[in-house]
């Protein structure tokens, strides 16, 4: 009793709790462990609860050494300060997908810090599953019971306080959308304990469990052993706190990957406390070892340990959730209403067409005036530029690289934050699984998931939003096989260079040669995903997944998640893009000692690799260079070449600001006019360049010109959201794929209409 | 690949749906679609038709999954939707509205209810 914060009341609500929680309890003083880890299946509300918890100061990262996104916040509460890790949703400890592999060996490395299990009342039976694998981890847990609201609204009241003494572990029950029960959750955090572990196994898999448990770090790497649920590729791991310290007897084990035993706290605290650490190690494979003979010494041979285990553990569960739950006249489940017309079978397409389209357009007609506008300030900043007393190089690098390049990269913020926005929104509200239901049949014929069709759709508006929104896709193997596809897609940028070579070169046929080409896009793109499913190996996932019920999600929540995601994309593909941008000026600006330009001779070097495409000519394979930075260069850097560059015009400070702030009024009557009418506004072909164009190529040479464009090299924003979301070689790979595959396409394009 | 298959015997063991001792199962022969089955697979029930599930069959992955997602024996049944085309089937299990696609569906095995259910009432846990 003798927090610093809590000896005067008004400090204590002033300052130890989160925001508008009364932290003036008495359960103020008591401290609690400084590190919470939410765990529980996926839409359970943890984030919700995290946020409410901890007031604001969400933050979003990868867990170390991994492409899982993971969710934290630090809060000064009543009992203390401590960080809350939002673990990624799953439905077991010993799930195999690339998000749910993050958890053991997240809590493993932590054995003193707090599992807080977020429960979902309304599937209790089920949630309590990972309940129970939770407390064979030993680690002390409370439980928070979610949506208890909502289940008994359907009928089922769930008792907290009965739930609490069957489980031995403090059970809460919270809103964690409306922030209710927050103080009880804190209050809960400072007496959890230690659980006992408290699954019965039938006798013969018990005697068997014992013994691995003598050399296993907890209980449930023990029954993982026998169950053949070990994770056996990742470093099982941590010290253990150990009920027989004397019995000990793995310290033969001679391994790379140890784990150290652990020093029992709970019950046996004190003493504990004080007692050495013992030192016997063991590593993952003994242990996996270990159970695979236990399995085969089982005495009934016939019986399958893993079913046995889950079965089991089922029934507990069950037995739990029955005597906590009080079953009255249930009413209709309101999301199997909504479900009879979304997902009919006749309607449903069209839900999954107007979803998609949905999305799609608010996306984009959301983003763009706003990419309009930071483009007009990005003029506007070049003509200031224009004005210093600067030497010409000097000038030229400071608007055409510096300004080009942070224009680039801020360029994707709106898009970014509008389509995360939009996808949590969705996510959350249990549309998106509903879409990825409609589309399933479609997916599943080029071997993805339903889920995959968003980034496929999104690609059209723009190939970055479309790649890191793979995320949503459970398999590694499966994100990778889309995201690799996805820079064939057409995407908007790439519209306006197709409309004006089609302008140029095929004017009688434009709408069917640009439409020809977005089928070339996808057909590829499909291709490529069939591809590198024999490239990456069979994905080991299952497409089962859960139709959540549908609720609004908190919109704070959803905007808030989508800021921090695209802060995140911009800190690590920010650099790339502007040193891209650098590299594109310095080789269109400087020059060689003998006077050419570099431009000009690299250009020129190239161009005979180009020739059998029939683009022989050096200003068109100059062109396609600066277009690696985004694909609509290619126009400015044709128009350039062939006509020569337009000058920027030189702006005065009080023009500049008059700019930007029409540029401003434009952008947000765009917004909302965008709100319900779309047009894809391109700008009308520069009647002399395309007049100049047609005549240095012919018009094979430029459908391979404009097959070249769609297919070549993802522009450097593309290739940064791959690297940041797969890794460097994945980024190369994707640059030589698309190259061979954009040559290859180029030159059939070329013999075919040449 | 049956989950529960001896090492060369060939006998596939089941789960009963009421324990866990497992049985010698080779007596469920895969009905088809519409057919008035003892053991019907998931995808042989129409929509709005139901039952408890007696077993899990198939390769690991698949029965992981499926007893994660809260499909195991004894669970409540209910196919509330198909898509057409052979796509997934919207089934809930217990109080958890799930896609299965059919490779997934055809290996739980089903004692099909007597009648055709109110397919949008929630069942008890």
């Amino acid at each position: 009793m003798s927090c610093p914060r809590c000896e005067l009341k008004s400090v204590c609500a002033a300052g130890c709790g989160p925001l508008g929680v009364d932290a003036g309890t008495p359960d103020c003083a008591a401290p609690c462990p400084p590190r919470w880890y939410m765990v529980g299946t996926p839409n359970v509300g943890k984030t919700s609860l995290v946020n409410a918890v901890a007031g604001s100061g969400l933050e979003i990262g990868n867990w170390p050494g991994t492409t899982v996104e993971v969710k934290s916040a630090r809060a000064r509460l009543g009992c203390g300060d401590v960080t809350l890790i939002d673990l990624p949703g799953a439905y077991t400890l010993a799930g195999t997908a690339p998000d749910e592999e993050v958890l053991l060996p997240a809590l493993a490395a932590d054995p003193d810090a707090l599992v807080v299990n977020v429960v979902d009342a309304t599937h209790l039976s089920r949630d309590l599953t990972l309940t129970l694998e939770l407390t064979e981890l030993g680690m002390p847990m409370i439980v928070a019971l979610n949506l208890v609201d909502q289940a008994a609204a359907q009928g089922h009241v769930v008792n907290a306080a009965t739930l609490e003494q069957r489980l031995g572990v403090p059970v809460v029950a919270v809103r964690a959308h409306v922030g209710t029960g927050v103080s009880e959750v804190v209050a809960a955090a400072s007496r959890a304990t230690a659980p006992r572990p408290m699954v019965t196994y039938p006798p013969e898999l018990d005697a068997a469990i014992r013994r691995l448990d003598e050399m296993a770090p907890d209980r449930w790497h023990a029954v993982a052993a026998l169950a053949d649920e070990l994770p056996a590729s990742r470093p099982a791991p941590r010290q253990r706190r150990r009920r027989r310290p004397g019995s000990a007897n793995a310290e033969t084990a001679e391994t790379p990957a140890t784990v150290p035993v652990r020093v029992p706290v709970g019950a046996s605290s004190q003493s504990a406390a004080v007692s050495a650490r013992v030192s016997a190690q063991v590593s993952a494979a003994t242990l996996a070892s270990a159970g695979a003979s236990e399995r085969a010494a089982l005495p009934d041979a016939s019986l399958d340990a893993f079913l046995a285990i889950a079965e089991a553990r089922h029934q507990a569960a069950h037995a739990l959730a029955e005597a906590a739950t009080r079953t009255g006249s249930s009413g209709e489940d309101p999301s199997e209403r909504i479900d009879r017309i979304l997902l009919n079978p006749y309607l449903g397409p069209f839900v999954l067409l107007a979803g998609l389209a949905t999305t799609f357009h608010f996306t984009f007609a959301l983003s763009d005036p706003w990419v309009a506008f930071l483009g007009s300030v990005q003029a506007v900043l070049a003509g200031w530029i224009e004005t210093l007393p600067l030497p010409a190089l000097a000038t030229s690098f400071l608007s055409g690289a510096v300004v080009e390049g942070v224009g680039t990269v801020v360029a994707f913020v709106p898009v970014l934050f509008t389509l995360y926005a939009i996808l949590g929104f969705l996510e959350n509200a249990g549309v998106l699984s509903r879409v990825a239901y409609l589309a399933d049949g479609l997916m599943r014929a080029i071997g993805l998931p339903g889920r995959a069709v968003l980034p496929m759709v999104l690609s059209l508006g723009c190939t970055v939003p479309a790649i890191q929104s793979t995320r949503m896709l459970d398999q590694r193997s499966d994100r990778l096989r889309v995201a690799l596809s996805l820079p064939s897609i057409p995407c908007s940028a790439r519209l306006p260079v197709f409309v004006l070579l089609a302008a140029a070169f095929v004017p009688e046929y434009a709408g069917l040669v640009i439409t020809g080409l977005y089928l070339v896009g996808f057909a590829v793109a499909i291709l490529s995903a069939f591809a590198f499913k024999h490239l990456l190996g069979k994905d080991s996932g299952s497409a089962a997944m859960e139709l959540p019920a549908y609720r609004l999600p908190p919109v704070r929540l959803v905007l808030r998640l989508a800021w921090l995601r695209t802060r995140a994309f911009l800190a690590s593909a920010g650099g790339p893009i502007l040193i891209a941008v650098v590299a594109v000026w310095a080789l269109l600006t400087l020059q060689l000692p003998g006077g050419a330009s570099v431009f000009e001779t690299v250009s020129r070097a190239l161009a005979p690799l180009f020739a059998p495409l029939g683009l022989g000519d050096w200003r068109i394979v100059g062109a396609l260079i600066p277009g690696a930075i985004a694909k609509e260069v290619v126009i400015g850097s044709l128009a350039l070449t062939f006509t020569g560059g337009e000058a920027t015009a030189a702006l005065g400070l009080a023009s500049g600001l008059l700019a930007i702030g029409a540029a401003f009024v434009d952008a947000v009557q765009g917004t909302i006019t965008s709100l319900w009418g779309f047009a894809l506004a391109t700008e009308a072909p520069d009647g002399t360049l395309g007049a100049r164009l047609s005549g240095a190529v012919t018009t094979g040479g430029a459908i391979a010109l404009m097959v070249f464009t769609l297919l070549y090299v993802p522009c450097v924003a593309t290739l940064a959201a791959i690297r940041k979301a797969f890794g460097t070689h994945y980024m190369l790979f994707s640059v030589g794929y698309q190259l061979a595959v954009a040559y290859g396409a180029a030159f059939l394009a070329f013999r075919i209409f040449g | 690949m049956s989950l529960a298959t001896n090492a060369g015997s060939g006998e596939t063991r089941v789960m009963k749906p009421d324990g866990i001792a497992p049985v010698s199962g080779a007596q469920a022969t895969l009905p088809v679609a519409g057919d008035r089955c003892e053991l019907c697979p998931l995808t042989a029930l129409g929509c709005g038709d139901g039952g408890r599930v007696v077993r899990l069959s198939g390769a690991p992955r698949i029965v992981r999954r499926l007893l994660a997602l809260g499909v195991r024996p004894s669970t409540r049944c209910h196919v509330l939707g198909r898509t057409p085309s052979g796509g997934p089937l919207h089934v809930r299990a217990g109080s958890v509205h799930l896609m299965l696609r059919s490779d997934e569906a055809s290996e739980v095995l089903i004692e099909r209810d007597d009648g055709k259910e109110n397919a949008h009432v929630v069942p008890a846990l």
